[in-house]
């Protein structure tokens, strides 16, 4: 199933400028998606909660 | 009933300090053992009302914490973004004070499901889980001298001195109380009903290895729990299924 955004994205890349490229990606992601990238962006490398 | 439950810092950090405030609110994720087979799962954290209400709220937050560091220009993302949002402001002000203990936090649900009795009567409650020991948090000089690892520590030497208890209730909304927006906190007078003590008696023995398989679901209901139009659970499952495969995929590290 995501296959074919993640190609998408790579034909905007070769399209558009990069920043405009990286947002088409994004919208390309769903919700979830997007709110997980932002967690492991800030986290990364994280392991999950501290429990 | 056996139940699992697992106790976690706030920001999703490995390794922050238990002492820093911005581990506030903490979490609490129950699962609950059925009596003939299958589980079902309670997903909570340490405040009365979520940060937002919508998804794209909760993504616009991340983005907004994501985007400020130490030299951010005031006003940086972050206080942009509470300033744009009272309630979420609301919340961080109100998690400042360090807890005493993991056993004296309330956890609420703050997301509404339905709940349906045997006669088919169907009320919507948010669950509420309200530690015995009764609600306390430290003072200045306490947190000055708080350790990194404190609320963990306090945790393995309470449960070895007999167990940690909460009443777990579920409070129900009254007819025109919003059940579709986590960050709107229902009055004090609505009904409370008491479905049970939760009773912490032992660490799992294999706690490392189960913190990273358990995967707790706000959506894993059972007969007479069902969904709301509230639009977080599911949301929350689909992020936390993504945090499985992050977290499978993690270096490994020690507690």
């Amino acid at each position: 199933m995501r296959c074919m955004p993640t190609r998408i994205a790579a034909l905007a890349a070769l399209l558009l400028s990069a920043p405009a490229a990286a947002a088409a990606a994004a919208q390309a992601k769903s919700l979830p998606e997007q709110i997980a990238d932002v967690m492991v962006r800030r986290h990364a490398p994280s392991a999950g909660p501290r429990t | 009933m056996p139940v699992t439950v697992r106790l976690s810092d706030g920001t999703g950090l490995p390794e922050v300090s238990d002492a820093n405030p911005n581990t506030s609110p903490q979490g609490m994720a129950i699962r609950l053992m059925l009596p003939k087979g299958g589980f079902t799962d309670i997903v909570a954290n340490s405040h009365n009302g979520f940060f937002v209400g919508t998804g794209d709220d909760f993504l616009a937050f991340l983005e907004a914490i994501a985007a400020t560091t130490p030299s951010s220009a005031h006003p940086t993302p972050i206080e942009q973004f509470l300033g744009a949002h009272p309630r979420a402001a609301k919340v961080v002000k109100e998690s400042q004070a360090l807890p005493k203990s993991f056993a004296t936090l309330a956890f609420f649900g703050n997301n509404a499901f339905v709940f349906v009795d045997s006669a088919g009567t169907r009320r919507a409650g948010r669950y509420q889980i309200l530690p015995a020991a009764g609600i306390a948090h430290l003072d200045a000089a306490a947190s000055a001298r708080a350790g990194a690892n404190y609320m963990f520590e306090d945790l393995r030497r309470r449960i070895a001195h007999g167990p940690i208890s909460y009443t777990l209730a579920v409070q129900l909304a009254n007819p025109g109380d919003p059940t579709n927006d986590g960050s709107v906190v229902w009055p004090d007078d609505r009904k409370r009903v008491v479905l049970g003590t939760i009773s912490l008696t032992a660490i799992a023995p294999d706690n490392e290895a189960l913190q990273r398989s358990l995967a707790f679901s706000p959506i894993n209901l059972t007969d007479g729990i069902q969904l709301s139009d509230d639009p977080f659970p599911a949301l929350r499952a689909a992020v936390y299924a993504l945090s499985v495969q992050h977290r499978g995929q993690a270096p490994s590290r020690t507690n």
